[in-house]
């Protein structure tokens, strides 16, 4: 989102009404705020942060305490009684719409003191057009609030409008903070809940089925335990999705511990050791898929063996009866109808005795039911997988799947062995690595040896639930099946038949959105590499790159092939700042691209950016790449610049910039004095010299500022 | 002065899932995930989401 306009009054130390207006254009739009140290530059980054997410700095989240954010000047000057008011309303731009919102904050003066104020009353609300008029109105469904969250969530707000800390510190200090704020932005939490939601109501057909059960006993209890089995593999699958995500939070940071212990151990003799380590713990990974693997293979030669083996024995012995049945023309080898026509065409049964009705009438039931199930052609079969000349003989057949059961057992123990031979190498350089004598790189370790407990362990219990996944699947296939042989009324039959449907069509929908949110993640993964790549890497000129890891989906600067891990201050405030420009980008070509499946995540539009002082630390260098990569990639960039980054920047910023401002500052003679830089206020604009500081009497007590157009 | 180069996302992978998805399981999706994401759904909560995704599921077997 764009911001278009923006009124701040009485906010923190801006005074008065302050409007900006910024200008529409085609392309990128560069702007400039200017102004001395402890202007208030940084109340503009504040007050669209207590617009858009209600951020209240200084109160521990007590909207009551809000009356600390009105304007000093504006509480002194109140008498006893006076309703105070200090509000932000802005308009944002996304796609060819619009939205207007304005958070305020209402107090009244009780007494003379300096906190003597009643509890605030926050209130936000949102400009309603009609066609005659046009209001504020409160939101009071918060489906406004909603919408703000989509456009710019909570977790992202230091990102986009960020106030002077260096990016890595915040934004990219915490794995667990980046991939959260990316499950938000990419709606992907929507997602998550939209695949609960499935599944309660996969259940509830359950349930629905169970309820229409009770005209048959059996069939009630049958429903009621798929039903149990149905909560239980939904549980379990849910469990498993938090799990997984736990573990991969856990794998990320993993991740970054030991990029961090790279950095710490090249300057020292262990860095062979740490990067053997690496390798090691690699190469058990992959050990460890090849023995989970021929576990697999195991199970599923021996379910498919259908227990083939164990009849081995009896082979022979069945041969020598079927052999016999047959030269006693007890059991023709062409068992068949024509058998039983036969049979009663005699006079006497086959056990000699003279036919009577009943055994007529046995004969024909025989024939009826057991000649059904073409008992002959089976014997037939039966008979020739007997035969040892036979291609398909059940000695043959044997032979495979013991050879092949042989091969997959020898894979997995040769995967033991490698296994429990690495994990001793890997102790032993672990051991090494612990006594360094490097404190932080002790404290590291340490904490990389938790984490991969940690990881080992949830990777236990995936197996686990996984194992009862199936087991309850299993269960669940088998209540379904001894249903289908309950007879019951077809009225109700129907009604199950269309139920089940539904719980099947509502089962797979949850299934199909995890599988969505796989190929989303992944799909967004490879996009922001790519986008680094043109924001980062084809700006600088020191022969970097930037990178982006998967698990953690936090950048790395690679030179030669290698981690850089000691990055200066200014290239990894251009790291940051490419970071942010390139998940906001992908982010709206991501919502344009999902029109095409008619999935709608919202549009969000280009992003806007405000930066309070983003140069800290860098040398012109990084800063021109900075301003450039910016150029490249933003719709709209604000810059809050002290004079001190004005003058590093000007020379890169200036043709570029459309629009500026001054935030000229008011102080009492004695706060000048005390606090502010005279050589400070003055600002070269564009050739003219901008003074944006003004001495007020001693008996004013408060420190107030005001913007001034400078373009 | 701006290069603003249109970024594009590979969404390859999506587009294959949905090819091997039978057609109303993919329209049910697209619906789940639209009325989740929809900001005019907030004011009633989870329980109004479900019920009309229940709807669709309903209308999409008969």
């Amino acid at each position: 989102m764009i911001i278009r306009e923006i009124t701040i009054e009485n906010f923190l130390t801006l005074y008065g009404t302050q409007n900006i207006k910024f200008p529409k254009q085609k392309g990128a739009s560069l702007s400039v705020l200017l102004g001395p140290n402890n202007s208030g530059k940084s109340s503009f980054v504040k007050a669209l942060q207590f617009l858009l997410h209600s951020r209240i700095p200084g109160c521990d989240g007590d909207e009551m305490l809000a009356w600390r954010l009105v304007n000093n000047r504006l509480k002194r000057e109140a008498v006893a009684g006076k309703t105070l008011q200090c509000r932000v309303t802005a308009t944002f731009a996304y796609g060819d719409s619009e939205l207007t919102v304005r958070r305020s904050i209402e107090t009244s003066r009780t007494g003379d003191g300096a906190t003597a104020f009643a509890p605030a009353k926050v209130i936000f609300s949102h400009r309603q057009q009609t066609s005659t008029s046009s209001k504020f109105v409160p939101d009071e469904t918060g489906i406004i609030q909603r919408k703000v969250d989509q456009l710019c969530p909570d977790t992202l707000l230091e990102a986009f409008f960020f106030s002077g800390e260096p990016l890595n510190g915040r934004l990219l200090g915490g794995v667990k903070n980046v991939r959260e704020s990316l499950e938000e932005y990419l709606s992907i939490r929507d997602w998550k809940q939209a695949a609960e939601s499935a599944r309660t109501i996969s259940y509830s057909y359950t349930q629905e089925m169970a309820s229409f059960a009770t005209s048959s006993r059996e069939l009630e209890q049958i429903l009621n335990q798929e039903a149990a089995f149905q909560q239980k593999v939904n549980q379990l699958k849910e469990e498993m999705a938090k799990i997984q995500e736990r573990r991969d939070e856990s794998l990320a940071a993993l991740a970054e511990k030991q990029t961090a212990i790279l950095g710490i151990a090249s300057q020292t003799e262990l860095r062979e050791s740490v990067v053997e380590r690496n390798k090691i713990k690699d190469e058990i990974d992959t050990c460890q898929k090849k023995a989970q693997a021929a576990r697999v293979n195991i199970c599923e030669a021996t379910g498919s063996s259908l227990g083939l083996p164990l009849l081995l024995p009896y082979v022979e012995k069945a041969r020598r009866v079927l052999k016999h049945l047959t030269d006693e023309n007890i059991l023709p080898a062409d068992l068949s109808s024509g058998f039983v026509d036969r049979v009663l065409q005699q006079q006497s049964c086959i056990c000699g005795t003279k036919h009577t009705e009943k055994t007529k009438s046995a004969w024909q039931a025989y024939l009826k039911k057991a000649l059904k199930a073409d008992v002959g052609t089976r014997l037939a079969s039966l008979e020739a997988r007997l035969n040892p000349d036979a291609p398909n003989c059940i000695q043959v057949s044997c032979s495979e799947i013991s050879s092949d059961l042989c091969g997959f057992i020898d894979t997995s123990e040769q995967c033991n062995s490698t296994d429990y031979d690495l994990r001793g190498r890997l102790a032993a350089l672990d051991e090494k690595i612990a006594t360094s004598p490097t404190e932080e790189l002790n404290k590291l370790d340490k904490e990389r040896r938790e984490l991969d407990k940690q990881c080992e362990s949830y990777k236990d219990k995936l197996r686990s639930i996984e194992s009862d996944l199936k087991a309850n699947e299993s269960e669940l296939k088998r209540k379904k099946a001894e249903r289908g042989k309950i007879a019951v009324p077809k009225d109700i039959q129907v009604k199950i038949q269309i139920l089940e449907a539904r719980r099947t069509m509502a089962s797979d929908l949850a299934d199909l959105i995890d599988k969505s949110i796989a190929v989303l993640r992944q799909q967004f993964q490879q996009g922001l590499q790519q986008t680094m790549q043109d924001l980062y890497t084809d700006v600088v000129t020191d022969g970097t790159q930037a990178t982006i890891d998967l698990r953690s989906l936090l950048p790395h600067v690679v030179k030669d092939g290698k981690t850089e891990t000691n990055l200066g201050g200014g290239q990894s405030q251009l790291l940051g700042l490419a970071y942010i420009v390139a998940i906001a980008k992908l982010r709206n070509a991501l919502h344009e691209q999902m029109n095409k499946f008619d999935i709608k995540l919202g549009v969000v539009g280009d992003q806007s950016f405000v930066l309070d002082c983003p140069f800290s630390g860098m040398t012109e260098r990084y800063a021109s790449a900075a301003i450039e990569a910016l150029c490249r990639a933003a719709e709209q960039a604000v810059f809050l610049l002290h004079k001190e980054q004005w003058d590093l920047a000007k020379s890169y910023l200036q043709p570029k910039v459309s629009a500026a401002w001054g935030v000229h500052l008011h102080a009492p003679s004695q706060a000048i004095s005390r606090g502010v830089k005279l050589d400070d206020h003055v600002f070269d604009y564009k050739g003219r010299e901008v003074s944006l500081l003004s001495s007020l009497p001693p008996e004013a007590n408060e420190v107030y500022s005001q913007l001034v157009a400078l373009s | 002065m701006p290069n603003q180069t249109p970024q594009d996302i590979d969404l390859s992978q999506l587009d294959q899932l949905k090819d091997a998805t039978p057609k109303n399981l993919w329209d049910l999706f697209v619906k789940a995930v639209n009325l989740h994401a929809d900001p005019a759904n907030v004011a009633g909560g989870d329980a109004t989401k479900q019920t009309k995704l229940k709807a669709a599921i309903e209308k999409m077997i008969l």
